[in-house]
């Protein structure tokens, strides 16, 4: 079930941005999300955020607690494991 | 508790700049007031090197022409009477603004006075931070957010005499900026924000400007498709002893396709700037950009460099 939720966040960070020349599978599980080779932004921070609370019903409360949140897909798989009702 | 300072080019003036200009207009006749503070702006022309050359360089621009010392004078002039204007506005004393007879004005109107959350833009133009208090006489609660500086007196001012019609949401640290958006726009309020500099933007895109192919920010274009509002810009110039005339855009309403709302974001923010340009070349001193103009961005080898309105 890991794997799944990982794959959902890699296909949820792609469909969301729109980024159109990465593959979901190319998106390392350990590799910062920001910062890193997907050379993102504080505004899709922001998108990707709104998303993934619409989608798991957590609440990111402030800028520090999502920057963290989204480190790498494995820490964003255990924060959203930890806080959504159904993930 | 302290409130942290933040080293910024803006407001370069001392800290006590502002309760000093505030006293000086309680004290003096307006007369005497307008001299000596015409007198001081010259004499600061020379003092401040780098806002003295940006000046030369925008008025260059939008001129076509390497202005005049008298120009770039009355350029600092106009800065300082648009913070009058605010510190006046503080006390009470509003100037009349009025929408201009423009072919959008209706709809500008409609939106102001329409009972749904909307996204204001503006620039460092005029009487911008009266310009939010204008769009608060439609009944509307403007939330603005400003990065805390030294001396924000005047802004802060201008809170306290709106009582809650105008708020002015501080942001710290730059990095807080777009977190302290998300929250004010989840709580369904209506936004103005300053979009000419790139400092809070984490999205620019080039546009046609004074000439050149130049970045702006777009993340204002970013939130409204977020947060499926639409967006106007207003420029609040003065035409004359307490009065400003509000120069609308056009309204942008939201798209549900993330692409499309973009790319009708760019053509609207185009218009913004052909907007701002026709006023700029009525009114050059308006534009209070003491800081380099907005970069330009590299010619792409096959596009052909198109022309500004105006």
């Amino acid at each position: 079930m890991a794997d799944q939720l990982k794959q959902e966040l890699k296909e949820l960070i792609v469909e969301t941005l729109h980024l159109e020349d990465v593959q979901p599978e190319q998106i390392p599980d350990d590799e910062p999300l920001f910062g890193g080779g997907l050379d993102l932004d504080s505004i899709d921070a922001l998108e990707l955020v709104v998303q993934l609370e619409k989608t798991y019903g957590i609440k990111l409360g402030s800028s520090e607690e999502s920057m963290k949140a989204l480190g790498s897909i494995n820490i964003l798989a255990d924060y959203i494991r930890e806080r959504a009702p159904k993930a | 508790m302290a409130r942290p300072v933040i080293q910024s080019r803006k407001n370069p003036g001392p800290s006590w700049g502002y309760a000093f200009l505030t006293a000086a207009e309680r004290l003096l006749p307006r007369p005497v007031l307008n001299t000596a503070l015409h007198l001081g702006s010259d004499v600061s022309v020379p003092l401040m090197p780098a806002q003295r050359a940006a000046s030369a360089a925008y008025l260059e621009a939008v001129m076509g022409r390497p202005p005049r010392p008298v120009e770039v004078r009355q350029h600092f002039r106009a800065f300082l009477d648009s913070l009058m204007a605010k510190l006046r506005l503080a006390r009470g004393v509003a100037p009349e603004f009025w929408v201009a007879d423009v072919p959008q004005r209706e709809a500008f109107l409609r939106l102001c006075r329409a009972d749904r959350p909307a996204l204001f833009g503006t620039m460092h133009v005029g009487y911008a931070d009266l310009m939010g208090a204008s769009l608060s006489q439609f009944g509307r609660q403007i939330h603005m957010l400003r990065l805390r500086v030294g001396n924000s007196l005047d802004t802060e001012l201008i809170e306290k005499h709106f009582s809650g019609a105008v708020r002015f949401v501080w942001v710290n640290e730059p990095e807080q900026y777009l977190w302290q958006l998300k929250q004010v726009m989840e709580a369904g309020h209506t936004v103005a924000m300053q979009c000419d500099r790139l400092e809070f933007g984490s999205k620019r895109e080039a546009f046609d400007f004074l000439g050149a192919r130049r970045w702006f920010p777009f993340t204002l274009y970013y939130l409204a498709h977020l947060y499926q509002r639409p967006v106007a810009f207003a420029f609040a110039v003065p035409t004359g002893p307490g009065r400003v005339e509000v120069v609308p855009s056009q309204v942008l309403e939201p798209q549900a396709s993330r692409k499309a709302a973009l790319e009708a974001g760019r053509t609207h923010f185009q218009g913004v700037l052909n907007l701002l340009e026709t006023i700029l070349r009525d009114h050059p001193y308006v534009w209070f950009n003491f800081l380099p103009l907005n970069e330009e961005a590299p010619v792409a080898p096959n596009s052909t460099p198109t022309a500004t309105a105006g």
